[in-house]
């Protein structure tokens, strides 16, 4: 059930086009970017009722900004995180739980999480699924992945 | 043998954050599973834009009347520009301030090193005090201990009121020509609370927009409740919804500066007084519209049968004494930078208007029956729902934002009790209790009283402000009794007073102190840290309870300033505050009265000052409810606010908020004296316990309100680690922590646009002249 994937993301190519996009090229900071890392789950034939994620960065040096919620009405809106958490030890624990009878099955966006990332390499984060259910209170085996966001 | 759930202890954690929703999911879950945790607060997601609706409003509205064009000549724009490379002034020079400051401090130290002790007001509570004196946070330092004398009366005129109302004829006699419409990047304010019990949830959302061709960074001002447990920050974009993260507050500072920069929408929430916000909005393109959601909790105020709830919508001016830098300053519309002060609120004219507006809705959910409802300032309609709620609406003919609203309610008399609320999660347990005093207390008779009257005569509070503070005054006087004395203190740019120590209350002196008092007007500064040293330095009478009466509006900006001095000089002294006006400085007027071990009223522009100086007789008629000891009957409590458990006057229930471990017993006795009598009081929790899932946010923000009063006479000790942790770990806005929210997905093209700050109407009764920098 719980599931862990580590992901390293390449984001020079990312980079290079978000700079592209920068009107002022005088005024951007070149030590922090802004990037923004969508979260899906895949509870395979499941319906996702309810869910909690954490979220450590490896490299140090991403900071969350913010949290959107997902694709479908099930998980549209934002999701909570634990402050203490966050702030005491750098991990992000998300979760999120739908009240609706029928949450998304197949894979899912379920959040997107904006980040302040500092410095050019690419941030390795380790995600881990910490628990998924369906509306019945079951445990359901899923896995959860990290992509960077494309807007 | 079933397993439980990995979800009941793994989601645990995030119970924590006092709004978390996944209670809702716990309570779905619970009907197939045994083991579910159980919770009854779902969390509403507010209010946010109906996207749709809004676009249609943008395209009906005509922008070529408004628009400001980046290549118009600047002087030809209507609209309050200020350009981003535009700096404050450097402070005033050095001034009176300074010494007086350095004169406070110290005296600070003096008592930090266990200077002058204190004396107690009740009989028997000497030794106690002095005590406590050198006991950091023994003081009253709690919102919820203080006791209001006496609320201002509700506007049953509606009608006088309404006369000023856009429906009125009211603005018939300014012809359109002569107003000045100022277009402002905040379209509207949308305020929609609940209340459960004695306590407030409240969702505030302010519309931006941006009415110009460029893009803007929007930059408002504005006023919470001073008790205020702001745990929720969402930012809405289209039909996105981005949570904001609390950060400590320099950091999220650096996020979003560096956000703005790089072109991303991005908000930050600051706290520049515990009832006075910052809210920035960087990157609104031209026609965009961005929501700001900000959801709070709080307990009411409640006073001899009474609930209060109050929603502050704009910032008075502020009188900061020279020298000072980061005070609140009060400027005109684009006269940015010249009150020299680190925050500036910008105020309209009297001819001019901006289109920002406010719907405001309360649902009264009690759980007994709502008698009566007042609105005290605004034109309010009453309804019942079909739930048995009581529905509060500001009506939309008084939609504009220049007074406070407040809101009282009373329930049936047989329905006070006194009543323990609690919650728990995965960080423990949580509880509020209020006490009701016992009605017996009524039955017994005051001591002489030594009554200092201190009146603020400063310019804000010229013309109407300052004749209801006389009315109260002048019926203070008549009201003493021929062994009490008393004192009349003035201060506006400095103190002076009737006469050099409190005299008897004969008819002839009382006939001088009204001559004295008669001559007394509002004009110039506010300096009331004299007024401050002017009454509480004179030598107390032991025969009698020293009362000292601030009549003030509060606007000031060195509030820590002048709650230190408190400290140090108060003595034996008990401090009323009487906030005057519209919009007074509520949170250093409770302050004040905390600190002072007294109790505040408000005389709103309605209020009949003789009538709240009644209120102030009939509770320092009878004696209090002292030495008070509670028996939690086996629940372990921990972390208790107040430390020191206050007394209990006539009609003032006291709330206490703390930690608890263990079972909720059956039974709570609260014991006392009044007088030479053991009282006891016993709350059946069977009855009266109830949950509330903004316990853990309300008790994390009165530990930081003891903080912060700590702050102003334990100035040896740095308690801005122990705030920023606590506010870092309950999610909660503090002096040292904010919350941000960038929208990473996205840049917008351009630079990073002009800030444009919202400016307010002065608060209704004010004058602009006397307290707006042009």
């Amino acid at each position: 059930m719980r599931t862990l994937i580590a992901i390293t993301l390449a984001l020079a190519l990312s980079t290079a086009l978000v700079r592209a996009q920068t009107p002022d090229t005088k005024t951007v900071d070149t030590d922090v970017r802004f990037v923004a890392y969508d979260v899906f789950i895949d509870a395979g034939a499941d319906a996702l009722a309810a869910y909690q994620i954490e979220i450590s960065d490896l490299s140090g040096r991403a900071k969350i900004v913010g949290v959107e919620g997902g694709e479908t009405t099930a998980f549209d809106a934002p999701p909570y995180y634990d402050p203490k958490a966050l702030n005491g030890e750098g991990r992000i624990i998300l979760g999120a739980f739908t009240t609706e009878e029928d949450g998304p099955t197949g894979r899912t966006r379920v959040a997107r999480l904006h980040m302040q990332i500092e410095g050019e390499p690419a941030v390795d984060f380790d995600v881990q699924l910490v628990v998924a259910a369906d509306s019945n209170a079951r445990d359901i085996d899923a896995n959860v992945t990290l992509i960077e966001g494309k807007q | 043998m079933r397993r439980i759930p990995k979800y009941a202890w793994v989601l645990a954690p995030l119970f924590a954050i006092p709004v978390l929703a996944i209670s809702a999911i716990l309570y779905t879950l619970a009907c197939s599973s045994p083991y579910a945790l159980r919770s009854s607060a779902p969390a509403g997601a507010g209010y946010y834009a109906d996207a749709e609706t809004a676009e249609q409003n943008y395209e009906d509205w005509d922008a070529e009347d408004y628009y400001a064009s980046a290549d118009a000549p600047a002087s030809k724009s209507p609209f309050p520009i200020v350009n981003n490379e535009l700096k404050l002034t450097p402070g005033a020079p050095s001034g009176v301030g300074a010494p007086l400051q350095r004169d406070v401090r110290a005296r600070r130290s003096e008592v930090a090193r266990g200077g002058r002790g204190r004396r107690g007001f009740i009989s028997g509570q000497d030794d106690l005090r002095q005590k406590l004196a050198a006991y950091p946070g023994a003081l009253p330092s709690q919102d919820e201990e203080l006791w209001v004398i006496q609320k201002a009366d509700a506007d049953d005129s509606a009608g006088g009121r309404r006369g000023k109302g856009p429906c009125s004829g009211a603005l018939l006699c300014k012809l359109p020509e002569q107003e000045e419409t100022i277009p402002v990047p905040l379209e509207h304010t949308d305020v929609d609370a609940s209340i459960s019990a004695y306590i407030a949830c409240v969702n505030v959302t302010q519309k931006f927009s941006n009415p110009y061709d460029q893009k803007i960074e929007a930059v408002y001002v504005f006023p919470l409740p001073q008790n205020a447990a702001v745990n929720e920050f969402l930012m809405t974009i289209g039909d996105r919804k981005i949570r904001g993260i609390i950060r400590d507050r320099e950091e999220a500072k650096k996020i979003y500066d560096a956000a703005k920069r790089q072109g991303h929408v991005a908000s930050l929430l600051t706290q520049e007084r515990p009832n006075i916000f910052t809210q920035k909005v960087a990157n609104i393109e031209p026609g965009k519209k961005i929501d700001i959601n900000i959801k709070y909790f709080h307990t009411l105020a409640y006073d001899d049968g009474w609930y209060e709830f109050v929603f502050p919508m704009v910032v008075g001016p502020r009188y900061n004494p020279p020298g000072s830098t980061d005070g609140i300053g009060a400027v005109a519309v684009g006269a940015r930078g010249k009150s020299g002060q680190s925050t500036e609120v910008e105020y309209l004219a009297p001819h001019q208007r901006s289109g920002h507006d406010v719907s405001l809705a309360v649902t009264i959910d009690a759980g007994v029956t709502v008698k009566q409802t007042k609105s005290v300032n605004h034109v309010a309609e009453t309804r019942m729902d079909d739930q048995n709620r009581t529905i509060v609406k500001l009506s939309d003919r008084d939609s504009i934002p220049n007074k406070d609203f407040v809101l009282r309610y009373k329930v049936a008399d047989d329905q006070i009790n006194s009543a323990l609320l609690t919650h728990r999660d995965a960080t423990g347990g949580y509880f509020t209790l209020m006490i009701y005093p016992p009605e017996t207390l009524r039955s017994l008779q005051r001591q002489p009283v030594e009554l200092i009257f201190v009146l603020d005569c400063s310019g804000s509070m010229g013309g109407k402000p300052i004749e209801q503070a006389k009315s109260a005054i002048e019926r203070g006087l008549k009201s003493l009794q021929p062994n009490d004395t008393f004192q009349i203190i003035q201060f506006s740019n400095n103190a002076s007073q009737l006469g050099d120590a409190p005299v008897i209350a004969s008819n002839e002196n009382v006939r001088r102190g009204l001559k004295y008092l008669k001559s007394l007007k509002g004009e110039g500064g506010t300096q009331m840290i004299e007024g401050i040293k002017a009454a509480l330095d004179f030598p107390h009478d032991e025969e009698r309870l020293r009362f000292v009466c601030f009549m003030t509006d509060g606007y000031i900006g060195n509030e820590t300033e002048i709650l230190g001095a408190i400290h140090d000089k108060l003595d034996a002294s008990r401090i009323f505050s009487f906030g005057v006006g519209s919009s007074p400085n509520r949170y250093l007027m409770n302050r004040m009265a905390k600190l002072g071990a007294g109790a505040v009223a408000y005389l709103s522009l309605n209020d009949s000052g003789a009538s709240v100086m009644d209120g102030f007789f009939e509770r320092i008629s009878h004696p209090a409810m002292t030495d008070l000891k509670i028996d939690w009957g086996g629940m372990a409590v921990r972390d208790v606010f107040p430390e020191r458990l206050p007394d209990l006057f006539v009609g003032r229930p006291v709330i206490l908020s703390g930690r608890f471990d263990g079972q909720v017993p059956s039974r709570i006795r609260v014991s006392g004296a009044a007088g030479p009598q053991d009282r006891q009081i016993v709350i059946n929790t069977s009855n009266a316990a109830g949950e509330h899932a903004g316990l853990a946010a309300v008790w994390a923000r009165t530990k930081i309100a003891d903080l912060v009063d700590r702050a102003t006479w334990d100035i040896d000790r740095d308690i801005s680690g122990d705030i920023r942790q606590l506010a870092l770990n309950y999610n909660l806005m503090s002096q040292f922590t904010a919350f941000v929210a960038v929208d990473s997905l996205s840049r917008t093209a351009g630079t990073q646009g002009t800030t444009v700050r919202v400016p307010v109407a002065v608060p209704d009764g004010v004058r602009y002249e006397t307290t707006v920098t042009e």
